[in-house]
């Protein structure tokens, strides 16, 4: 039964990446095979958003969600993204010239070497996991089962469930992964998370992959994801990590997007951040903070990149309309703040709980300090632009943990279970991780250059 | 300290070279200390999962909710697929943890989905509560009070 599950998850995981990679085709082109892997995590995390998106307006719709309707959607964006590149001429991929290995590469097979080993753990730990976590069976799980059993938003279930205005992306992601293992296997659905987890892992090593050298990549990748906060939570059936995950490459994305301005990143970017908004309520505040932080970094080159960027947050917003038209119309409320005075001594004590918890070695080991004295460094040394940007992105997040915790009164506390400020505070060290290795690089990179030209 | 050493050290941009260097042998000195941990802890794991039995997986949480594992299966295999139900909590039992009386009604609508938890429902799942008050037979019970009801006409 299990290995029937695990063969039919590998089919939808292998459906996610076809339809990215026909959406990446679209955006960019692939130019070489080796340019195809390096952008194959980005395409995979780009074919779940996509579909994401997708099925939960059909499920809005009131579509009847089952395999037909999987399929049909996942043939139309497929044919959609493959009717624009071949419209605009995308280049199909080569083999290209073989790669050339160096002492340096030694440092990316130790690193790939130890990422795989990293993954076959995860795998292991994931395959028999039991459904623990209380979110995940209060909540996530039965929305996920009533999408299946009963072929859409099953108004009883999500309107009296606890938090019946979380978006219902992730719901639909784990329907449409019951249709694929043929049975509601809440145990062998870990493995689903383990196959997002591995994407973005992906995604972020491809992504970088050019642009940092990878003796300083690997290192502040994979420390981010033993972090102990992290390992022990990746493959939670719950949509935290998947929030960060699509944030963080959205924001890895917008980071290079303001040096290089290549459209297809702020696309990509876009596509994320929609898939952002309808994973969790948070979605809504992550991206509003990157986009504001994105408009904000692109002042001097306002003409061009403004009218981009407005389209962006429209597509943004457009993406989290529907379900709220959905749940609006059910008369379900309650997600504003309860307070709109802001005592200054609350804030006070909120923003130290945020720092805190930032700065909590022992959830995050030291990837926060590092990210910190990444963002230092490139703004004397590396690439200013980057670097602002990348720390105006944290220091907002930070403060929007500090802000939720006034807003809706939250105790002054880690315990999870009274606020959830661990969990949202992940999107910034994970940011801060990945984010980190390209400030680096790009220290390094400033720093060697101004030594070759003496 | 050797020439090249030295060269090093003395070039413009060796104040960042050498921060961002020590930040990457940082996150390598961290990584030598978490990687070999986080391997363990996911290897002691996946060993805790495996030694499990399917009822303990398949229920997980619930253990520390539903006080009888077989209520959970009784139920599941005599309330039909498309038949609703009622979860009735009564006074507090010995075999009872402290978030029975609060989530294992909450735990029952997620292990029984397709079928519906509400209220006036014809199955009743008894958590030690008062049979008088819904009629009809009992079609499974246990010692410790807990029972699965059809109502009464």
């Amino acid at each position: 039964m299990t290995l029937r599950a695990i063969g039919g998850l590998a089919c939808l995981n292998a459906l996610f990446l076809a339809v990215g990679s026909s959406v990446v085709w679209s955006l960019r082109g692939w130019r070489t095979w080796r340019c195809y892997l390096r952008l194959a995590g980005l395409a995979y995390l780009l074919g779940v958003t996509l579909l994401g998106v997708v099925w939960t307006f059909l499920l809005v719709s009131g579509v009847p969600f089952g395999g037909a309707a999987i399929l049909l959607s996942a043939a139309l964006v497929c044919a959609v993204a493959l009717g624009v590149a071949i419209r605009l001429g995308r280049t199909r991929p080569v083999l290209g010239v073989p790669a050339v290995l160096t002492r340096l590469s030694l440092f990316a097979v130790a690193g790939v070497a130890l990422a795989g080993l990293l993954a076959e753990a995860l795998f292991r730990g994931a395959r028999l996991q039991g459904l623990y976590a209380f979110d995940a069976w209060a909540f996530w799980i039965p929305k996920a089962e009533a999408i299946y059993f009963f072929g859409g938003l099953d108004e009883q279930v999500f309107t009296r469930l606890p938090g019946p205005t979380y978006p219902p992306l992730l719901p639909a992601l784990d329907a449409a992964a019951f249709h694929a293992m043929g049975g509601a296997d809440v145990v062998t659905l870990h493995l689903q998370f383990w196959f997002l987890t591995f994407g973005f892992l992906a995604a972020a090593a491809g992504i970088l992959w050019r642009h940092v050298p990878s003796w300083i990549l690997w290192p502040m990748l994979l420390l981010t994801f033993v972090a102990p906060r992290a390992s022990g939570h990746l493959t939670t059936p719950q949509a935290d990590f998947l929030l960060d995950f699509l944030f963080c490459t959205a924001a890895l994305l917008g980071a290079l997007w303001v040096v290089d301005r290549a459209p297809w990143r702020l696309v990509a970017a876009t596509t994320l951040l929609g898939g952002a908004v309808l994973t969790k309520r948070e979605g809504a505040l992550l991206a509003a903070i990157l986009l504001f932080a994105l408009t904000l970094f692109t002042f001097d080159r306002r003409r061009d990149a403004w009218p981009k960027l407005m389209l962006a947050a429209g597509a943004v917003v457009a993406a989290g309309v529907p379900w709220r038209i959905w749940y609006a119309n059910r008369g379900i409320g309650g997600e504003a703040p309860s307070s709109a005075a802001l005592d200054l001594g609350d804030a006070r004590e909120a923003l130290r709980l945020s720092l805190d918890v930032f700065f909590d070695i022992s959830l995050w080991s030291i990837v926060p300090v590092l990210a910190f004295a990444s963002v230092v460094l490139a703004a004397v040394w590396g690439n200013r632009r980057q670097a602002v940007l990348l720390g105006a992105i944290l220091a907002l997040i930070l403060l929007g943990g500090a802000w939720f915790t006034v807003a809706f009164e939250l105790p002054i506390t880690a315990d999870e279970a009274l606020n959830p400020i661990v969990r949202y505070t992940a999107s910034a060290v994970l940011l801060g991780g990945v984010g980190s290795a390209l400030l680096l690089a790009g220290v390094w990179e400033r720093c060697s250059t101004s030594r070759a030209r003496r | 300290m050797n020439d090249r050493v030295r060269r090093w050290l003395t070039e413009p941009g060796v104040a960042g070279r050498l921060g961002a260097l020590v930040c990457v042998v940082a996150a390598t000195a961290a990584l030598v200390a978490r990687y070999p941990a986080t391997i363990a802890d996911l290897g002691r794991t996946a060993g805790v999962n495996a030694s499990r039995s399917f009822t303990d997986r398949e229920i997980a949480g619930g253990n520390a909710v539903v006080p009888d594992q077989e209520l959970l299966y009784q139920a599941r295999a005599r309330i039909p697929r498309d038949a609703s139900y009622h979860v009735a909590i009564g006074d507090p039992h010995e075999s009872w943890s402290e978030l029975t009386e609060t989530y294992a009604a909450g735990f029952f609508e997620s292990f029984l989905l397709p079928r519906r938890l509400a209220l006036g429902a014809p199955w009743v799942i008894c958590l030690n509560c008062d049979r008088g008050r819904y009629g009809g037979g009992v079609v499974w019970e246990n010692e410790e009070g807990d029972a699965i009801l059809v109502r009464g006409e």
